[in-house]
């Protein structure tokens, strides 16, 4: 293996373990959404995601009401635990109506 | 006192009172008013506060308008730099390795939506290798055998030069009924999203594009429609999806010497000792995907497609260039080139012929998530099993795969991707997958440097992690190693196609002493970081 290579190699394992981790995942979200709660909701993650904007979205979650909110727009839906909130919560930040983000087809 | 005293008295002291309430309300009011004048200074302070803070908003809106209004386009960006370290192990012992081939691709994606029906993506690529130089000669190395490098299939995924080449266009119209039943649809024609489909997207991390890639991972110009059929059927995730498209044109380019430009390729001219006429055809692909059940967490998806006049060499032909080839060797070796050999040589290269066409299958299971909350890890845990077979069709006079005979491959592929119980965030995956003598994917677009771990006839083993770093950059470490049973197993479809056992003494023996030497082993361990945003 070459300087560069192993110059780079380094850099990107110091680099990678030295960095701050990212606790929530906008795809994760989506897989979620699809698994737990399209069933309960009779439609898919992107029309969930744009019921609101991105602040609307936002006031919510500072709100802690993320898992209200989706109840109250799907009354089927009994319970969303917590530790799914920050995924779907990314998900629906990035998908909401005013985001201009074009959902996957 | 007298009565009138006491009146006036009592009447000087009411003067008093009134005065000092007098007194007392207009201190009070000139109170207030000072008050009120103050608060209303500073509400007209606050006003101007506002205006000029609106004037600026204005002002900055107007710069953004004038900046994005007009601008139709959503970008994305996916930049990943790659370092690979690749062996290729030949049946005679033999190595050729390149234990630091490093790379950048970028992808800038586009996307939009004009209404609620109507979406555009596209997807502008590059992927060069570091020191890489234009019309990719592989820089400084002399091996001019680049011909295929440029193929359409695989435009974006061989590591090439620093143009930015079209990965995806294409625009998708979609409606929540088809024809006034409850069938929500999508109608979609362009260079459609047909590579890092599911199975394949998970090493990576990536969202899954719309073939199953254990049969199709190749670019293509077509068109797909979608429909939707839970509604009608009450069963959950039911879809049922048209492909089809033209994999390669046989059209020539502009500016022929004859004026036919784009009129059908007479691949073999007269003057290089062909007859004129042309050997292939457009080479078409139509199939579908049917999903039966997909709950979400559970699903089961199936696709079918059939590729119409595929190309390949002629056996006939490949063994002549074979023969003229062997006999320049032998020349080279001597020390003498007749010259008559080396125009033998070139006269023998063999064409692309129309060599017949294939049927491809396959069904996939997948699980996103095992069981139903039995504990995180599980919930986390994502498994696949798939199975393929590929049927190839001969056209008449011309072999594939080596045969003139109708030959059928399979290969089944297994896939588990969980939380890496070390690390924060990070994620586990293994891969193996095994294919047969006949196995013939059309998978040559797959991102692995060594080639189409898909497409090997043999065992192919794969371990790779992957760990977000932030919301935009995550990390990505991959070892892949590949055992092949069979030649050809990243060939096109004709006889350079022919599976050789490599497993056999005596066959390996005769391969070699017609001067080829197969791989029969090959590695790639990769380390990469993505930004994706």
């Amino acid at each position: 293996m070459k300087t560069l290579s192993k110059l780079m190699l380094a850099g990107a394992v110091a680099f990678t373990l030295g960095s701050t981790v990212a606790s929530a995942n906008a795809i994760k979200g989506q897989k979620l959404f699809i698994k737990k709660y399209k069933e309960a909701c009779g439609f898919n993650g992107a029309v969930m995601a744009g019921k609101h904007t991105q602040n609307e979205w936002e006031a919510i979650n500072d709100e802690g009401k993320i898992a209200e909110e989706m109840m109250k727009l799907c009354p089927n839906i009994k319970k969303v635990k917590d530790k799914y909130v920050p995924h779907l919560y990314d998900f629906y930040y990035k998908y909401a109506s005013d985001s201009g983000n074009v959902p996957s087809c | 006192m007298t009565k009138s005293q006491f009146i006036e008295k009592k009447g000087e002291k009411m003067k008093k009172t009134i005065a000092l309430s007098l007194v007392t309300v207009l201190a009070t009011t000139m109170y207030a008013s000072s008050d009120t004048d103050t608060k209303i200074a500073e509400l007209e302070a606050k006003l101007q506060k506002l205006e000029k803070k609106l004037q600026s908003t204005n002002k900055t809106l107007t710069n953004v308008k004038i900046h994005d209004g007009q601008d139709d386009i959503k970008w994305d960006v996916d930049f990943r730099t790659a370092f690979d370290s690749l062996e290729y192990t030949k049946t005679s012992g033999k190595t050729a390795k390149n234990s630091d081939l490093l790379t950048n691709r970028l992808w800038l994606g586009m996307g939009y939506n004009p209404n609620d029906n109507t979406i555009f993506r596209g997807k502008l690529s590059y992927m060069k290798a570091y020191g890489d130089s234009m019309n990719h000669s592989q820089a400084n190395t002399t091996d001019g055998a680049t011909a295929y490098n440029t193929f359409d299939w695989v435009t974006n995924e061989n590591a090439n030069d620093n143009t930015v080449k079209v990965k995806e266009a294409y625009w998708l119209y979609m409606n929540d009924t088809f024809m006034g039943s409850e069938v929500p649809w999508t109608f979609s024609i362009g260079r459609r999203p047909s590579t890092d489909g599911l199975g394949i997207n998970m090493r990576e991390a990536m969202v899954d594009n719309s073939p199953l890639s254990h049969t199709v991972n190749v670019e293509f110009d077509g068109l797909s429609s979608l429909f939707t059929l839970e509604k009608v059927t009450g069963v959950s995730g039911m879809s049922w999806k048209l492909c089809t498209g033209r994999g390669l044109t046989n059209a020539k380019p502009r500016f022929q010497m004859d004026g036919t430009d784009y009129a059908a390729a007479n691949d073999t001219a007269p003057w290089l000792g062909g007859d004129g006429a042309s050997h292939t055809e457009d080479v078409d692909m139509y199939g579908f995907i049917f999903v039966p059940y997909d709950n979400g967490q559970y699903s089961l998806k199936t696709n079918w497609a059939k590729a119409d006049n595929l190309i390949g060499f002629n056996g006939q032909e490949l063994q002549n260039f074979q023969t003229a080839y062997g006999t320049y060797l032998q020349d080279l070796s001597d020390g003498t080139v007749d010259p008559q050999n080396a125009i033998n040589l070139q006269l023998a290269t063999p064409q692309f012929r129309n060599v017949g066409d294939m049927e491809l299958f396959t069904a996939m299971f997948k699980a996103e998530g095992i069981g139903d909350e039995i504990n995180d890890f599980l919930d986390d845990t994502k498994f696949f099993i798939s199975w393929a077979q590929t049927k190839t069709d001969p056209a008449d006079g011309q072999t594939m795969l080596g045969s003139t005979e109708s030959e059928t491959g399979t290969s089944t592929w297994l896939g588990v991707n969980m939380p890496c119980p070390l690390t924060d965030n990070g994620r586990i995956g293994f891969e193996w997958n095994k294919g047969s003598k006949y196995w013939r994917s059309v998978t040559y677009a797959e991102d692995t440097m060594v080639g189409s771990k898909i497409a090997t006839r043999g065992t192919a083993v794969e371990a790779y992690y992957t760990k977000p770093i932030n919301n935009a950059l995550s990390f990505n470490l991959r070892y892949t190693k590949i055992d092949y049973d069979y030649t050809g197993s990243n060939s096109f479809f004709g006889a350079e196609g022919t599976p050789y056992d490599l497993n056999n003494a005596a066959v390996v023996q005769q391969l070699q002493q017609a001067g080829q030497d197969p791989v029969k082993e090959s590695t790639d361990f990769r380390a990469s970081i993505s930004y994706r945003f």
